[in-house]
């Protein structure tokens, strides 16, 4: 049995901190007990009560320090040769057991505080003359191999040292009877009592419990045991379980208060998210994104003109997932409010893999797989399409001709073409090699890592999406140990090769008779110009080459024991570069007047950052107290320009834009953001029971007008470790770790662009004369603030069973006034609005759960399970003078963010066969927006994943279920009306054919100004085209096999394993539409991707 | 702890998060700082007057199609609410063309004037010479705006700064207050212009010291000032060195022809008028074509009738439209030939025509009217008194300026017939329709504004 214990505390009961916490422990004990339901009997109590036969002396001494609350310390060498016995006791105090139980047997015990040392008798009077003595020994793992960087400190007497890379270490003159406390990153740290030994041999077991891994916060490091703010975290080994080129794709569903859309299944493409909701009316709602300490850009600086095909990219595609240690996402203001002003929509602290001591290792990694669309639409027939289209013209009273009706009088009306399935309904392809050698020594680590990437489209052609990237991270000890640099670096160049649209929306609408794609000799066939070949846009190029490098460097010296000094600098700089055209020949010789066009695109952005700090560690009083004191000094450049050339004398020079007639600058953008802070934190952590922590930051940004740049922000956070109290510990043995911990503070939220304050003229898209000309971009209010955020949160984390079962149980209320909005003003200012604060609030509130269990873990078999839920809520609470807004269509004091104001449809009327729709101001006609009476959430009533892990040997299956209850738009709200030149899902077929037919489908029509296509415009914008599109996707799938150690180490293998891998393999969702997930008619939906894989280390 | 909180508290370096400006944009200072941007400054109005979407340029949504709409010239063909609504004459207060391309950019250049102003004003760096062109030109933009405005909603908001604390309240302003102030932004233009058009390199594209005597000759007709009306179209017509009437009806409309005191130029790259663009017709009208009661007012010979409209014949339906611009263009290869006609020297024969024969000045009037009849290919006026006259002008001025920024409806408002003419005419035609409603949005936002009547 190992006792984790690291601390020797002499509670001191005057101490007026002791008094504050004791206050607060009655306080959070009323909490508790709402909970749990406790009763206070076994407070104080230390009577010890056994009966055992023949027990062994570790479990005499498990029962009495269970029933004690006193720590009972013995090295398990001691208890080698000693005898079961029987015991006997009635109401015994802890001396009289202790007694009792070391008489019969060759042992002692000495009583320190709140723990009890065991010793072999003779040991204990050598211990007592108080030798000082040389020790040396071997750390080693739970597999026998040696540790190499663990850290020995000996307790009371300071000395410190590490095990070199065999392991081993040398301790000069320490006491006989010292303490030593063994501790390595991952590894239950041990506490060895030296009884004058002189050659120690060490074993270290791995963490099982999630709790004492290390924990990445802002500005340093923790537990979850000891955090006191709301932070979850992804790593390494889950990223490297799906085949994703995003990051964020590796996070969906798996993370409580997380909420990512993937809007795309175009590689390269957007994602939508958002940490506890919308918070910002106007403005950003992304999260902060921290790369190794370098703040790494939210938005996406391809061109909005050059890239609707990836629907806009976004930045994370510049990280290659496999360079990622962890990912963390910080929630609450505990752990935010040290980000200030950006901290707002919480969070995302990346960090890449480093390297570790030991032998060198090559780990090479490599997978190919194939991907399609996860769920096609059931759309009409020939048969069935050719039908609703006579149908609409007899509707109609219209008889069709050659124009109106092509599709029936012109096209082969015996054609049948499955549009998905020619347009989506490809295979891509992946492949991904990754590579890297790691290894170093004690004083120096280091990792170097390279990875290619490649995966093709599903669209019919040669596309394609390529990255390299390159990754290093060195770190150096000094010596001494006091200095300290790490380095690390990445850089991903990413080559997109796309068509310049999506073909979803073709692939929808075509009708199924449509011409055939090609004539008999082989060239596009635009059927005499009565259609627009889809087939064409495969001749419309998208490219784009990005770049993106970012690199950190952290001095760090340790000055005095316990105050380290340290600064960080960052450098971030991307590039994307981009291109997409259109030649004359993928235009519809109808028109003959169409000319070629290209747009070329090209932005950087660039962002240093110097962060000083310094951190001060000390014991004060009965304590520990960190405090952190540092500076942020940051500036992002961005320039951006997209122009636009037509004028090609041949298709073959349309991506030179020198070749082009005319130019015209779409765009151009320069921006400069600089920023600095001053933050501080104070952490105070008493017996490992009671931790207060304070963070306070205050921002200068230039964003923000004179005399509004700076502002505080701060927050505080305090946990209390009941599971760490003795009427815990003995009245409810089963629970082996419980926390309550609340926090409250404010972050701000400066999303808003730059420049804002200022009076800007800006230049107009065209001379005047051959001269330039400008025109008032705004009116200028530099008055205007940061919207702040006042975060609160409580959460009671228990882990039961030996933290075999863990949970997290939060609630969080998130609220952001000071909304920055168009304050809107009367045209004859000469603007429809001014940028200005308003008292209007938004509030976002919501459970979260989370749940890990290990069901079963023996030798051989373990079952892990993880359970993540979240309750969300959002709520415009004020909005003063929301009425004369340009939002007054768009939101609802008291209703969500996340709301459509529609029309109410009351059904098809049976008689007419026309949707009718409630008329709410009874003026005979339906109004927009007088008569938009239905509101409906178009979001997430709650989400969450379920993922298990199953492991067998070198067997393992990992999967993830993710679950999301939410409304949506369906396809009534993007399809034509049905009847139009448009096909349409299967279900239309129950429309109203004639009066007295009960349906919730209107007849159909063809003409723009029938009263069923007048009603189906009003259609789109009601409640009828809005719906359930919840979901359960089995998100991943993960299967391996490791071979075992004695087959790979013939062959000179550290490790060997091989794989299989699913990303979105089954949905279940009753959605009327392509996609549950992005709901996009337009966009590619995610993509079910599998893969084989390989990786050996050696 | 205390040392923490209060050294975050008193820390700031403001230095280092004031930044420069970006180089994409220039701050208003440095705008009014240099005779170059202070120039583009004004003529950023007349780009943005211009561009497809603003009520100049002569898309779909621009005076001269709402005024003919309004009246008897087009019939509309859109199906657009938004513009049916102006030729139905039953205008909604949240007409989006209203609202926006109508109210809202007439309001934005006039912040654009004032913002010159004031930022000429106090500028030390632009020459004088070009603080005075410009605080001319500026003037002169605030009293078209105004005028326009003026006559298509009644009372409205005068509006002399930027400042929007102030402007944001400002409520309607009486007609005479609204005069009193064009009349003396015209003049001031009127002494600060220059007299010929050098300063826009000989072409008439920006307006001069001529400009501003048309415009004041206009204003002083519709508030019955008929001697100053009389006085400062007779200035134009004197200057006949700069200005003269052409023979060839063809050449009126082309760019900086005699006959043109100011035109704006197109600024989409191989576009023409915009009113070439939309109005010439190549199939079924989609927008507007020409109402017949006016092709049949043109008098039997009419040059006009023959040279300024022109007709599309599809399945045996013959359509007529307006044919003053000739140029639809839409290829950057064919050079522009067109620019947008604002202020031509025809009008100013009617003005004085009409002061004139107000004045009792029957043989004057008959002159002018006679001179306009001419190049039209007519014989002389028979009307020889003053009420025979008056309507003989104003039939003159529908068939010469039809489809120019609203003459025709605000001459039937002008002279009180509107209810005459066009109650037989228009189906939902009421007095009230006279004035367009002010738009809700505006109403909403300013509580100082108040609704015309019969909205």
């Amino acid at each position: 049995m190992q006792f984790n214990y690291t601390r020797i505390v002499l509670p001191n009961k005057q101490h007026p901190v002791i008094q504050f916490f004791l206050l607060m422990r009655i306080t959070a004990i009323l909490l508790l007990a709402g909970f749990l339901q406790v009763s206070a009997n076994g407070l104080g109590q230390e009577r010890i009560n056994l009966s055992e036969k023949n027990a062994s002396l570790e479990k005499i001494f498990t029962a009495i320090q269970k029933q004690s609350g006193y720590k009972i310390w013995f090295d398990k060498d001691i208890l080698e040769g000693t005898k079961n016995m029987d015991i006997e006791l009635t109401n015994a105090s802890l001396q009289q057991a202790l007694d009792a139980t070391c008489r019969e047997q060759q042992l002692s015990y000495q009583i320190v505080g709140k723990m009890v040392v065991i010793h072999a008798k003779n040991e204990s009077e050598k211990n007592k003359r108080n030798e000082k003595i040389n020790v040396s020994g071997q750390v080693l793992n739970e597999k026998g191999e040696p540790l190499a960087g663990t850290s020995i400190i000996v307790r009371s007497g300071g000395q410190a040292v590490e095990t070199d890379v065999n392991g081993e270490f040398f301790l000069q003159l320490i006491p006989g009877d010292a303490i030593l406390i063994v501790s390595h990153v991952g590894y239950q740290t041990r506490e060895i009592m030296v009884k004058n030994q002189t050659k120690l041999l060490i074993r270290l077991a791995i963490l099982s419990s999630k709790l004492d891994e290390v924990q990445i916060i802002g500005y340093g490091t923790t537990t979850k045991r000891l955090n006191t703010g709301s932070v979850s975290t992804v790593k390494a080994e889950t990223i490297a379980e799906q085949p994703v080129s995003n990051p964020l794709a590796a996070l969906e569903g798996r993370v409580a208060g997380l909420d990512i859309t993937q809007n795309t299944g175009v590689p390269g493409g957007s994602f939508t998210i958002q940490i506890r909701g919308q918070n910002s009316i106007a403005n950003g709602n992304n999260p902060l994104y921290i790369v190794d300490g370098v703040p790494f850009t939210s938005t996406s600086l391809n061109s909005n003109f050059t890239s609707p095909v990836i629907d806009g990219g976004n930045p994370l595609n510049g990280i290659n997932p496999l360079d990622i240690e962890s990912i963390d996402i910080l929630k609450d203001a505990d752990a935010t409010a040290i980000y200030g002003s950006r901290g707002a929509n919480g969070v995302i602290l990346i960090t890449t893999k480093k390297g570790k001591p030991g032998k060198t290792k090559f780990d090479l990694t490599a997978y190919t797989g194939a991907g399609q669309i996860t769920r096609k639409m059931r759309l009409l027939n020939t048969p069935d399409y050719l039908k609703i289209r006579r149908e609409a013209f007899k509707n109609d009273g219209v008889v069709p001709n050659n124009s109106t009706a092509r599709d029936l009088l012109v096209w082969d009306t015996t054609r049948y073409t499955n549009w998905q399935k020619e347009l989506i309904g490809g295979t891509s392809h992946y492949t991904d090699l990754e590579g890297s050698i790691s290894g170093g020594n004690i004083n120096t680590q280091f990792i170097l890592g390279g990875g290619y990437h490649r995966e093709t489209t599903v669209f019919p052609g040669n596309f394609f999406d390529q990255k390299a990237s390159a990754h290093v991270n060195i770190n150096h000890y000094s010596e001494n140990r006091k200095f300290n640099m790490a380095f690390s670096g990445f850089f991903v160049i990413e080559n997109n090769r796309l068509l310049n649209l999506d073909l979803t929306n073709n692939a929808l609408v075509l009708a199924p008779d449509a011409p055939p794609i090609y004539d008999s000799a082989k060239n596009l066939n635009w059927q005499n110009g009565t259609w627009n070949n889809p087939f064409s846009i495969l001749l419309r190029n998208y490219k784009a080459n990005s770049s993106n490098l970012v690199t950190n460097l952290i001095l760090s010296y340790e000055v005095l024991k316990g105050l380290k000094l340290k600064v960080n600098f960052g450098y971030n700089i991307m590039a994307v570069d981009e291109m997409q055209n259109a030649p004359k020949k993928s235009l519809n010789p109808a028109f003959a007047a169409a000319q070629a066009s290209s747009v070329f695109a090209n932005s950087n952005t660039s962002t240093w950052i110097i962060e000083p700090q310094a951190e001060y560690s000390f014991l004060a009083g009965p304590g520990t107290l960190t405090a952190l004191v540092g500076g942020t000094f940051q500036q992002n450049l961005l320039k951006a320009q997209a122009t636009q050339a037509t004028g090609f004398s041949s298709d073959a020079l349309i991506e030179n834009p020198a070749a082009a007639s005319s130019l015209n600058v779409l765009s151009s953008t320069y921006s400069q953001y600089r920023y600095e802070s001053l933050f501080g934190r104070i952490n105070y952590n008493l017996f490992d029971k009671y931790i207060l922590n304070i963070t306070s930051r205050r921002d200068g940004s230039s964003r923000f007008g004179p005399g509004k740049q700076f502002a505080n922000f701060g927050a505080v956070g305090a946990a209390w470790i009941f599971s760490n109290e003795n009427f815990i510990k003995k009245g409810i043995p089963v629970i082996s770790f419980g926390k309550l911990r609340a926090s409250y503070g404010t972050t701000g939220n400066d999303q808003i662009g730059d420049y804002g304050f200022l009076d800007l003229w800006s230049p107009t898209s065209y001379p005047y004369q051959d001269n330039g000309s400008l025109y008032p971009t705004r009116l200028v209010n530099s008055d205007y603030a940061w919207e702040v955020n006042k975060k609160t949160e409580a959460a009671l984390e228990i882990g039961m069973l030996k933290n075999r079962i863990l949970f997290t149980l939060g609630y969080y209320n998130n609220r952001s006034s000071n909304q920055l909005v168009g304050y809107s003003l009367p045209l004859i200012t000469g603007f429809s609005s001014v940028q200005a604060n308003l008292p209007a609030t938004v509030q976002n509130t919501g459970w979260e759960f989370e749940l890990n269990t290990t069901n079963i873990r023996n030798k051989h078999f373990s079952w892990l399970t993880a359970i993540n839920l979240t309750i969300p809520r959002n709520e415009l609470v004020a909005y003063p003078g929301l009425e004369a807004s340009n939002y007054v269509n768009k939101y609802v004091v008291g209703q969500s963010l996340y709301i459509q104001k529609l029309f109410h449809n009351t059904g098809v009327d049976p008689q007419t066969g026309i949707y009718s729709f409630e008329d709410a101001d009874k003026n005979g006609s339906i109004d927009y927006p007088q008569d938009l009476i239905a509101i409906k959430k178009i979001g997430k009533d709650f989400y969450g994943g379920l993922q298990n892990t199953l492991q067998y040997k070198g067997w393992r299956l990992d999967f993830l279920f993710q679950f999301v209850r939410q409304t949506g738009l369906n396809y009534m709200y993007y399809f034509a009306a049905a009847g139009r030149l448009s096909n349409q899902p299967d279900i239309v077929l129950s429309r109203w054919q004639k009066p007295g037919d009960q349906t919730n489908i209107q007849q159909f029509s063809q003409n723009f100004s029938s009263p069923a296509t007048r009603a189906y415009f009003n259609n789109q914008l009601s409640d009828h085209a809005t719906g359930d599109a919840s979901f359960i996707r089995l998100k991943n799938l993960s299967f391996s096999y490791q071979f075992p150690t004695n087959w790979t180490g013939k062959i000179h293998l550290q490790d060997c394993r091989i794989y299989l891998q699913g990303q979105n393999i089954v949905t279940f969702s009753n959605y009327l539409g392509l996609d549950p997930e992005n709901q996009r008619f337009y966009n590619l939906p995610p993509l079910r991707v599998i893969t084989a894989g390989i990786q050996i280390i050696f | 702890m205390c040392v923490l909180a209060l050294s975050t508290l008193f820390y700031s370096c403001k230095k280092f998060i004031s930044i420069d400006p970006p180089t994409t944009a220039l701050v208003g200072i440095s705008v009014f700082s240099d005779n170059t941007t202070a120039t583009a400054a004004v003529t950023g109005i007349y780009n943005r007057m211009m561009e497809a979407n603003d009520q100049a340029s002569g898309l779909s949504q621009n005076i001269s199609t709402f005024g003919a709409l309004s009246a008897d010239e087009f019939i509309s063909y859109s199906t657009t609410a938004d513009l049916n609504e102006f030729y139905e004459n039953a205008i909604s207060k949240t007409n989006g063309y209203l609202t926006y391309n109508l109210w809202g950019n007439l309001y934005s250049y006039i912040y654009s004037a004032n913002a010159i102003i004031e930022g000429l004003s106090t500028s030390k760096t632009v020459s004088d010479a070009v603080k005075k062109q410009l605080t001319g030109e500026s003037k002169f933009i605030r009293a078209f705006c105004h005028f326009y405005l003026l006559n298509l909603f009644g009372d409205v908001p005068l509006i002399t700064t930027t400042n929007y604390q102030l402007t944001a309240k400002t409520g309607r302003s009486a007609p005479t207050l609204v005069y009193q102030q064009v009349i003396a932004d015209l003049k001031e233009a009127e002494s600060m212009l220059a007299s010929d058009y050098s300063y826009s390199k000989g072409e008439r594209i920006r307006p001069n010291q001529w400009a501003a005597s048309a415009m004041l000759a206009r204003v002083y007709l519709y508030t019955g000032d008929w001697a100053n009306a009389e006085a400062e179209s007779g200035k134009l017509i004197g200057n006949t060195t700069m200005f003269s009437l052409l023979s060839d009806l063809n050449g009126v409309f082309l760019k900086n022809s005699q006959e043109t005191i100011l035109q704006l130029m197109p600024v989409s790259p191989g576009f023409n008028t915009m009113e070439g663009y939309n109005y010439i017709l190549t199939t079924v009208p989609s927008i507007v074509s020409l109402n017949n009661q006016l092709l049949n007012s043109f008098e039997p010979g009419d040059y006009r009738r023959n040279n300024w409209i022109d007709s599309l014949t599809v399945d045996a339906q013959t359509y007529y439209y307006p044919f003053k611009y000739k140029a639809m263009g839409g290829d950057p290869s064919i050079p522009v030939t067109e620019y947008a006609m604002f202020l031509r020297l025809a009008e100013q024969f009617l003005i004085r025509a009409e002061a004139r024969a107000m004045q009792n000045n029957i043989a004057g009037a008959q002159d002018d009217l006679n001179v306009i009849r001419s190049r039209a290919g007519l014989s002389s006026t028979t009307a020889n008194d003053q009420a025979a006259l008056l309507l003989a002008i104003e039939q003159e001025r529908k068939v010469e300026l039809f489809t120019e920024w609203g003459n025709r409806w605000f001459d039937l408002k002008r002279s009180g017939r509107a209810d005459i003419v066009l109650g037989p005419q228009k189906p939902g035609w009421k007095a009230t329709a006279a004035l367009y409603p002010i738009p809700l949005y505006e109403i909403q936002n300013n509580p100082q504004l108040s609704q015309n009547p019969g909205y």
